[in-house]
């Protein structure tokens, strides 16, 4: 009897141990590729008599589909009024635009055939594809962009990134409400023709129309869903290569080939399965398990222990610029000189070398090398303005800056967003400034929000930011600089500045029009609202199983259309 | 056989210095605790390493010869027991990713993590046993009141409590102890008050009441001495409990302002690299569970000390 | 007994009503709002926006209105998501009520009895081991215990053997289950089995202990009889709490092992200023929260006769 009571509760423990494992969780029939990678890894002799083997990462097991990780939940795949990259990686899958980029960015012919612009580069008129369809079996039609770019500029759709609309003729009034929607410079001509007329001539139109935001959408789709559209699997329709079999939302989103696509014959792919690991330790261990084909997020300290295995990583130019931003309206930096000292005073290589540990490159002017200029990159073109370090220099403006505020010491603060790598990127510049020019900077890392919050209210002094493209042009970064622009937190203002900004956008000769650019690029280097650090590369690795076709740039974060498998 | 004469003895009547006297030195029960834990090897043991961790924390930071805040960016990464040939530099437990020196980091975090738990923990057992008692000893509604009260700071998203205590406050240490204080007493509190509502039906209490013993001599004789072992139990498990507030208010942005670092913060940074440099785990890990292993030693000895149960 | 429930009841309904209010208030003095990103948003978009989530409207009628959807059952939409948060909490709860439940349980009994064997057993080898165990749990945080568990037994284990054990991520088969189960009850396993042990070494002491075994029980009867029963009270307080926060959703293990629960909305709710959403899980976890408390409450009337629920007096 006492027995069975002790035996009882032995039981009980076990029982629970066992509970941890438990039933109920049959629902899911896809871990049918886990138990085939076992049988793979168990039948291979040579994996468990060398485990070393296992270094080459040899990914998923099923057959013509990959599984990648995009970090987070989409949330918001609605074309016309979402605005974050995860759900634009998405949406690159699923949706064809007019026209689309090929692995060097540049444009190729996506719904629109062919196009002719007219001889003062306003109007454009594009010829479209007549034989694609949507996923209810509607088909494509000029209409669907008219309705997309209408809705985009509709005030009730809300949609956060409508300035992106303001290209087309009328469409900052359109949006304002000044104009009806009749007025809007988007006409389709016929079911197949399409005829734009741009606000001012805009030489990086085309380019601009591969972007997410400018995708096509049915309007009959659109009807009957209405503002849920977007948010399910079954509540989107699709016209690109990949539409959605399933979105299980926060775990995975499934996509499967759409054979009606034009291109089909050119996708390899039959499912891209997209999961959403978040964690950087989990989301290589997933990698290196065989969970998943590619990850990117990769911590330097990962890259190096990747490199040190000789596992390949890949590396990219993500067309972004971080830099401190200074605060103008903060007495001490609104002197120039002290500015000038800062940003001489950080030691860019370094702070590659020690914790980005890629490819990255030390910032010399502002706009990063993957943008275009007149004929290849345009920071080439105009060459270093700044020194990527210079000590000696900074110390010397340091002094001067001293010398004209009537101090003797500087008292600054820093803020920076409250993640891993921010608060990283904070203890170097404090330690920096503080060898390289004896100021002791204070630093307050904070939420994301309350970050943004100070910097409108220009509650701060210096911050450690970034900026990436919208479309590869040098103004999506220089006419940030504009007086009364919402996104120039630094309250920069210049006449000649802004004189320059509006040669820029009256000027159709692409020579001039570039002059004038590398002037607004060096008067921003000589006044550095800013202090350029660096020009980030991002890394990622791709697993055994992956011949070719990954495509990731500054304006393709990811396109996985046209990857092929061993 | 020899008679006893009567006559050889005398009566000398009781002695009273004797008999009324005080044989064994008087004691209160606090000094009887006291000397209780004294006794218990362990325990004072256990209080002699968290004193000892404790002066270090402040001795180490002061004599090392790097600061916290010194990076080496020639050696960054570097393994326990580095010596640089070049210059010199030695770092006994290495550097982190920034090449900063990790023995020196890992003392001033115990520094930061001590001082933020001790003061945290110390304001949480104060409120909780004072909202507690009162709520568990006079009961009805106003413990019902007091009660819904917890379950309305437990119900408030910590985090926004967080962010706008962060507005208001300066970034610093003290603010991360009205952080972790602010809702940290109320699991004290409900602890304090299921104990006493035990405690309270007790005969002991029951007689001491009937004997006419006021509220306060009942609370703070009867009732708070029994209650003290669970007491002291969770005050053990608190102070880990606020070490790693500490290092997930660190993580969100209200933690030690740079570049101060404390001992969560040094845990959650060294889990990011621990696939390649496992020490820079291990170290802060390590320092935290010994600080944690003697404190419930020590909180075991001082529940034997103060059980008014054992006492002898 | 059943006028105390109704009480308690309608007190749990003026607990939440009293919650909800204020979190309403406390989250729009954060500092920005939901539509402030990096990018400056146009004016009319902005307006749009704010029509469409009624943020324009006096505060205290937004509250009214919410007050009004919540009794409708309608917590409304998400302004992040765009997505019913009904729908958003309907899918990611039952994830982390199975995690929640699995760890909580498995914590429960195996806290309980490392406890009473300690106790037991004080001051021999065993007493040690289930304390050592108990130490090493609430020194070593989750975050930290995941990641060894997800390196050591998900990744290493599988590279060194070429069988896949435990996955890495997800929460679909049995043993994907296991890891983060063991990781999220670690914790609440060392607070349960030290609390049991003090609590238990206290009963042991007890005068009616001391009867019971004098009157000639076995000692097995009186630990699980007498001892044990009333020893339980203080790790019921605890484990209330606990119950609440563990199966609603655990940040960090949800992150770590990828599973799709709630516990990540707690965080990111608050940082992209989601109101709606906050406020959503705010009362959700209220409920489980007031409702643990409750249970805690009605247990102790029920374990330890000394304690009477209704209260004469009033």
């Amino acid at each position: 009897m006492k027995k069975n009571k002790l035996l009882a509760a032995v039981l009980v423990a076990a029982l629970s141990v066992t509970m941890l494992a438990g039933c109920g969780g049959a629902k899911e029939p896809d871990n049918s590729a886990e138990s085939t990678t076992s049988a793979d890894n168990t039948a291979d002799p040579t994996d468990t008599t060398e485990p070393a083997d296992l270094g080459t990462y040899p990914g998923t097991s099923e057959a013509n589909a990959i599984t990648v990780n995009i970090t987070s939940e989409p949330p918001d795949l609605f074309t016309v009024t979402t605005t974050d990259t995860t759900s634009f990686s998405v949406i690159r899958h699923i949706m064809e635009n007019l026209v689309m980029l090929d692995e060097n960015d540049e444009v190729v012919a996506g719904v629109a055939k062919d196009w002719t612009v007219s001889e003062d580069q306003m109007t454009y008129t594009f010829n479209l594809r007549d034989d694609m369809k949507w996923t209810n079996g509607e088909p494509v039609t000029a209409n669907d962009f008219v309705f997309a770019w209408t809705s985009l500029l509709t005030p009730s759709f809300a949609a956060e990134y409508a300035y992106f609309g303001y290209v087309f003729k009328n469409g900052q009034a359109f949006n304002e409400g000044t104009v009806g929607a009749d007025e809007l410079g988007v006409k389709a001509v016929s079911d197949y023709v399409l005829e734009v007329t741009l606000e001012n001539p805009t030489s990086y139109f085309l380019s601009t129309l591969a972007f997410g935001v400018f995708a096509p959408l049915n309007e009959k789709a659109y009807n009957e869903y209405g503002e849920a559209y977007g948010t399910d699997a079954d509540k989107i329709v699709s016209n690109g290569p990949f539409k959605i079999a399933s979105w299980e939302h926060e775990n995975n989103l499934v996509l499967e080939k759409n054979s009606d696509f034009y291109d089909a014959d050119n996708i390899k792919l039959d499912k891209i399965t997209m999961v959403m690991i978040n964690d950087t330790n989990a989301a290589l261990n997933a990698f290196k398990a065989g969970e998943i084909d590619i990850t990117d997020r990769l911590t330097g300290d990962q890259v190096a222990l990747l490199e040190g295995e000789g596992y390949p990583v890949n590396t990219y130019d993500d067309g972004s610029t971080f830099y401190l931003e200074y605060n103008l309206t903060d007495k001490n930096l609104a002197n120039k000189n002290l500015r000038t000292a800062l940003t001489y005073a950080v030691d860019s290589q370094a702070f590659i070398d020690s914790i980005v540990k890629n490819d990255s490159k030390p910032a010399v002017s502002y706009t990063p090398p993957i943008v275009k200029g007149l004929n290849g990159s345009f920071a080439d073109e105009v060459g270093a303005l700044i020194p990527a370090f210079d000590a000696d220099k900074a110390k010397d403006y340091y002094a001067k800056a001293l010398e004209e505020l009537g101090v003797d010491t500087v008292e600054l603060t820093m803020i920076s967003d409250d993640t891993d790598s921010a608060v990283l990127y904070a203890a170097f510049v404090q330690e920096q400034l503080k060898v390289n020019l004896g100021i002791d900077l204070k630093v307050e890392s904070m939420p994301f929000k309350s970050r943004i919050e100070k910097m409108t209210n220009k509650d701060f002094s210096i911050v450690f930011a970034g900026w990436g493209p919208d479309y590869n042009d040098p103004m999506t970064f220089l006419d940030m600089f504009e007086t009364g622009n919402g996104n120039n937190h630094t309250s920069y203002s210049n006449a000649a500045y802004d004189d320059l900004l509006d040669k820029v956008r009256a000027e159709l000769d692409p020579t001039a029009r570039f002059g004038y650019l590398t002037e607004l690029e060096k008067i921003l280097m000589q006044d550095l609202p800013i202090g350029p650090i660096y020009w980030r590369a991002k890394d990622y690795v791709v697993s055994g199983k992956i011949a070719s076709g990954v495509r990731r740039t500054a304006f393709q974060d990811m396109n996985y259309r046209y990857v092929t498998l061993k | 056989m020899d008679r006893i004469e009567k006559g050889r003895f005398e009566w000398v009547g009781a002695n009273v210095s004797e008999s009324e006297g005080i044989t064994r030195p008087s004691t209160s029960y606090w000094r009887d605790a006291m000397k209780r834990l004294f006794k218990n090897k362990i325990a004072v043991f256990c209080l002699f390493a968290i004193v000892l961790i404790s002066i270090l924390a402040v001795i180490i930071p002061i004599v090392s010869p790097y600061t916290i805040s010194e990076q080496h960016l020639t050696h960054t990464n570097i393994s326990m027991g580095f010596k640089d040939p070049v210059d010199g530099h030695i770092h006994l437990f290495g550097t982190d990713t920034l090449g900063r020196d990790i023995f020196t980091r890992v003392w001033s975090g115990a520094r930061t993590s001590l001082f933020i738990s001790f003061t945290a923990v110390f304001i949480n057992v104060i409120i909780g046993i004072i909202y507690g008692g009162i709520s568990g000893y006079i009961g009805g509604m106003l413990d019902n009141i007091m009660m819904r009260i917890i379950e309305i700071i437990n119900g408030i998203p910590y985090l926004i409590i967080v962010i706008l205590l962060m507005m208001v406050l300066p970034a610093g240490v003290m603010t991360m102890v009205i952080a972790y204080a602010a809702v940290g007493w109320t699991g004290m509190a409900r602890l304090v008050r299921g104990q006493i509502m035990a405690l309270k039906q007790q005969d002991y209490v029951v007689a001491a009441k009937v004997m006419g013993a006021d509220t306060k001599r009942i609370i703070f004789k009867h009732l708070i001495p029994n209650t003290l072992s669970i007491i002291i139990v969770n005050i053990t498990l608190a102070i880990p409990s606020a070490i790693f507030t500490e290092a997930f208010l660190s993580f969100i942005g209200l933690g030690v302002p740079l570049p101060h670092a404390s001992w969560g913060t040094l845990a959650n940074d060294g889990v990011k690299v621990f696939q390649i440099y496992p020490s820079q785990l291990i170290i802060p890990a390590l320092y935290i569970s010994i600080t944690m292993l003697s404190f419930n030693l020590l909180g075991d000895g001082l529940r034997d000390a103060f059980d008014p149960k054992l006492r002898r | 007994m059943v006028k105390y429930v109704g009480k308690r009841l309608l007190y749990a309904f003026l607990t939440l009503l009293v919650l909800v209010a204020l979190t309403f208030f406390m989250m729009r003095l954060l500092p920005g709002d939901p539509f402030l990103g990096e990018k400056v948003v146009p004016e009319t978009t902005l307006k749009a926006l704010n029509e469409k989530y009624g943020l324009d409207k006096p505060m205290i009628v937004q509250l009214a209105m919410y007050v009004k959807n919540i009794f409708k059952g309608d917590l409304g939409l998400s302004m992040y998501y765009n997505r019913s948060i009904n729908d958003i909490i309907a899918q990611a709860f039952p994830y982390s009520f199975d995690l929640g439940i699995r760890s909580l349980i498995f914590a429960a009994i195996t806290g309980i009895l490392l406890g009473v064997v300690a106790a037991v057993k004080r001051g021999t080898k065993w007493d040690t081991a289930a304390m050592l165990l108990a130490v090493i749990g609430v020194s070593v945080p989750s975050f930290i215990i995941g990641a060894l568990l997800q390196y050591f037994l998900g990744l290493k284990l599988f590279e060194l053997t070429g069988i896949k054990f435990f996955p890495i991520t997800g929460w679909n088969t049995a043993l994907s289950k296991i890891l983060p189960s063991f990781a999220l009850s670690f914790s609440s396993l060392a607070t349960v089995s030290r609390l049991m042990r003090t609590s238990m070494l206290d009963t042991l002491g007890q005068d009616y202990i001391k009867t019971a075994k004098s009157k000639g029980l076995s000692q097995k009867k009186i630990i699980i009889k007498h001892a044990v029963r009333n020893a339980i009270m203080p790790v019921i307080t605890v484990l209330g709490p606990i119950a609440a926060s563990v199966l609603t959703g655990a940040f960090v293990v949800e992150n770590i092992f990828s599973i799709p629960g709630m516990g990540k909305f707690f965080v990111i709710s608050i940082q992209n200023r989601d109101y709606t959403m906050i406020s959503g899980i705010t009362l959700f976890y209220g409920v489980f929260l007031v409702a643990a408390n409750l249970i805690v409450d009605l247990l102790y009337g029920f374990i330890d006769p000394r304690v009477k629920l209704v209260e004469g007096k009033e």
